[in-house]
């Protein structure tokens, strides 16, 4: 995996209050990379700087191993973006936006615009002008300008607003496509964490300016407990002295009325619960609890977990 | 410069909005409107206000010029009387006929008076001043005073005569006869064929009546050097020096006439038409530069649009650049659209393109006709830009178009009502005050600059100049700190824009 964004010590104060502070992080090709954090964490400010928006007070910004601020132009060149609202040339039709766009990069042909338009389903709106347009619809030619130019780094900051949750499945799916199949390096932002879990490869939760922590889905999700089980019988008194006497007394997280909660992996399980059934304690039902991504995201916004 | 291309094509895309495309259509149709309007007004002045109200002053000017030379005491003082009081005379014939060809004949005839008037008061002054005495004795006066009577029956002969002239070679032939049928001597007639040359070049049709003087003015430098008789001032014999300078002034009237700027022509009123017209399309000019460039980096900041513009692969300066590039193209389209319906409009109106040509007075004109129209169609051009910069630099500073509209149109309308107060002060009337209303007429670059009116605000009408607004005392000062002010401000403008956060 090559890399293709490398922050380095990013800072940068507005109105004299920091608003990031020493951010370093690093995007490899063929990855989604998730930007998560509360609103307010400096996810925009940080995504702005990167595309050229916002200048950095300090640190450095490379991409595709050009310096952001010495090369500009050689650094720009294969990154696409889309930084809160796509905004567009209202009076001017979708179609010509992409080609405005289109002309400030190199090679990009007429057959790869339609190529785009048809990819974000937009074919049939292209040549309508673009304040007809809803906030879906300007999102999807958002993403098609931003792929315009076949870009090896691809920006979006909260790419869900205003899509439905069929846009949503789609627009995962095809930066799902883009970054396993085609190699590009996708950068995320988003304040929801089930977005982001379906999304992405690897997940950086900012907060307050400060990277807290980067982790792959898994890792999260081990941060964030073993998986439980919630077992049902009627005789929860007899089960606990079956497992105590089995030695596994220490698997028991909770008794309540006719429940029991056990922590255990799925092999344990199925032998615990042959266990049970043999000591004839009725199981009439077995749930499996995910281990919460949201309790290691809490809990990392709240400065517990370290990457 | 790459990217730098692309940018503009997309600028020009891009502003082509509708408000811009309808001040544009208002910008033509008010030009013509005005152009038509005011050429009415001079084709009637011309004939009304000339006639009446220049009758009733010539008739005052007359009187008291008359009072003046009859108790003036000093020889000097009594012959610029004299001058003065023919000359007038001579205008009121010119004016109580209504058929110019006989006007025109008995002016010239009148001239002749003048001229010889003149001269013989002169002699008069040096008998007395050899008699000593130092008074023209009312003798000799009176016995020259034959002169006035204009033979008015010869005057219609000679107007006759020169109706049946039907073509040029006609007109030529007429005047040839005239000068070889003369008694001057070969280099007298030699001077009398080339001022002829000279009237064919300068006024081919013959329907300026002004061209005249020019030829006049030309025929005395030439006289006086030929003959080594200083004719203009004293009639005595001609010094070195005078000699020196009068062929030197002979020179540049002569590179006047062979370069083809109008001389004393009747093409007055229609530079002034076309002043006006220019006056007007220029100032929408400004405006429609104003609203487009005032909008250009605010806008598209307001509305989002900019940050496509700055995630491409291109260096922020080339965004500005592309922006100012896109305006200065703008202003260069509208301000030749303005210039070419003037063009056709006075065309139309005052027969042929030459009415456009500037309109001098004096030997001050020494450069062409076409690149005095090209350094004008310059100034106009810059004067606009110089806004559209303003409003540019203003675009960027604050973020807000309507700041950076007003801004620049308020300045300038408290300049050009600075041009209007100072007008009604001066006492002028109301040509003045219309024409200082015009926004742009008030820097007037060129007068400054060239030392002749172009502008048309510094113009004799009715026997009265009407001054625009005061002048700076160095043209080349007030022209460099223009240059200088539109230059730093597109500088400003584009290193702001190169540093700046372009979103919160």
């Amino acid at each position: 995996m090559e890399k293709v964004l490398e922050v380095k010590n990013l800072s940068k104060s507005l109105s004299g209050r920091l608003i990031i502070n020493d951010v370093s992080f690093d995007v490899f090709s063929g990855e989604v990379f998730g930007f998560l954090g509360p609103n307010g964490a400096g996810k925009s400010t940080t995504i702005k700087m990167i595309l050229g928006l916002l200048t950095e007070d300090c640190g450095t910004i490379t991409i595709n191993g050009f310096d952001h601020r010495k090369e500009y132009e050689k650094s720009m060149k294969k990154v696409g973006g889309i930084v809160e609202n796509p905004e567009m040339y209202e009076n001017l039709s979708g179609r010509t936006n992409i080609e405005m766009y289109a002309r400030l990069h190199e090679g990009v042909t007429p057959e790869r615009i339609n190529e785009v338009i048809e990819l974000v389903g937009m074919t049939l709106w292209a040549k309508e002008k673009v304040k007809k347009y809803s906030l879906g619809m300007k999102q999807r030619m958002g993403i098609a300008q931003a792929l315009v130019h076949r870009p090896n780094l691809l920006i979006l900051d909260e790419p869900t607003n205003g899509l439905d949750a069929q846009g949503i499945m789609e627009l995962r799916n095809m930066l799902k496509r883009l970054a396993h199949e085609e190699g590009v390096a996708i950068l995320v932002s988003s304040h929801q964490l089930f977005e982001m879990e379906q999304m992405c490869d690897r997940i950086c939760i900012i907060s307050r300016g400060k990277i807290a922590a980067i982790n792959t889905i898994e890792e999260l999700r081990a941060l964030g407990g073993e998986d439980n089980y919630l077992l049902s019988t009627a005789d929860v008194n007899r089960a606990v002295e079956i497992l105590n006497s089995a030695g596994k007394g220490n698997i028991i997280k909770q008794t309540a009325e006719g429940k029991l909660t056990l922590v255990a992996s799925d092999e344990e399980i199925s032998g615990i619960i042959k266990l049970l059934s043999t000591s004839d304690v009725l199981i009439t039902g077995v749930n499996k609890i995910t281990a919460s991504l949201e309790e290691a995201y809490i809990e990392i916004l709240n400065g517990g977990a370290k990457k | 410069m790459t990217g730098l291309k692309a940018l503009i094509h997309n600028e020009l895309i891009k502003s082509v909005k509708r408000s811009a495309i309808i001040l544009f259509i208002i910008m033509i149709s008010l030009t013509l409107i005005l152009g038509a309007l005011v050429s009415l007004v001079f084709s009637i002045s011309d004939g009304i206000i000339s006639d009446v109200n220049y009758m009733d002053n010539i008739d005052e000017s007359i009187e008291s010029t008359r009072e003046l030379y009859l108790s003036a005491t000093d020889p000097a003082d009594k012959l610029s009387y004299a001058e003065q009081l023919s000359e007038y005379e001579a205008q009121k014939y010119l004016l109580e006929d209504e058929d110019y060809t006989i006007a025109a004949y008995k002016y010239a005839m009148y001239y002749d008076a003048v001229d010889m008037y003149s001269s013989l008061i002169f002699q008069g002054y040096y008998d007395d001043i050899i008699s000593g005495s130092g008074h023209i004795s009312d003798e000799i006066l009176s016995e020259y005073s034959y002169i006035f009577d204009i033979d008015v029956t010869q005057a219609q002969v000679y107007a006759d005569e020169y109706k049946s002239i039907k073509s040029f070679d006609d007109y030529i032939d007429y005047m040839n006869k005239q000068i070889n049928s003369s008694n001057l001597t070969s280099d007298q007639k030699e001077i009398e064929k080339r001022a002829l040359e000279y009237h064919v070049m300068i006024d081919p049709d013959g329907s300026d009546i002004y061209s005249s003087q020019s030829i006049e003015q030309y025929k005395t430098l030439a006289y006086s050097i030929n003959d080594k008789h200083d004719y203009p001032e004293s009639l005595s014999v001609l010094s070195y020096e005078k000699e020196e300078e009068y062929r030197n002034a002979l020179a540049a009237l002569e590179t006047s006439f062979n370069k083809g700027a109008g001389v004393n022509s009747g093409r007055y009123y229609g530079e002034l038409t076309s002043e006006v017209m220019l006056s007007v399309s220029m100032s929408f000019t400004m405006i429609i530069l104003v609203v487009i460039s005032g909008g250009m980096i605010s806008s598209e900041i307001t509305s989002g649009s900019i940050k496509s513009l700055v995630i491409a692969p291109v260096k922020r300066y080339k965004i500005a650049l592309a922006k100012i590039i896109t305006i200065a193209v703008y202003g260069l389209g509208l301000t030749l659209v303005a210039y070419l319906v003037t063009f056709i409009i006075v065309s139309l109106i005052y027969g042929g393109p030459s009415a456009i040509m500037p309109y001098v007075t004096s030997f001050s004109l020494v450069i062409p006709g076409p690149l005095y129209l090209l350094i004008k169609f310059l100034i106009y051009y810059f004067e606009a830009m110089v806004y559209a910069m303003f409003a540019f630099m203003l675009s960027v500073l604050t973020k807000n178009t309507a700041i950076s509209v007003a801004i620049p149109l308020l300045i300038d309308m408290v300049i050009s009502g600075i041009g209007q107060l100072v007008a009604l002060l001066s006492g002028n009337n109301i040509v003045s005050m219309v024409i200082n209303c015009l926004p742009t007429s008030h820097f007037d670059i060129c007068s400054r600059l060239f030392g002749f009116s172009a502008s048309g605000i510094n113009i004799t009408l009715n026997g009265e100049t009407l001054s625009g607004v005061a002048s700076s005392p160095s043209p080349v000062i007030s022209f460099i700190y223009l240059f200088v002010l539109g230059l730093g401000m597109t500088l400003a403008a584009i290193d702001t824009f190169r540093h700046r956060d372009i979103v919160k």
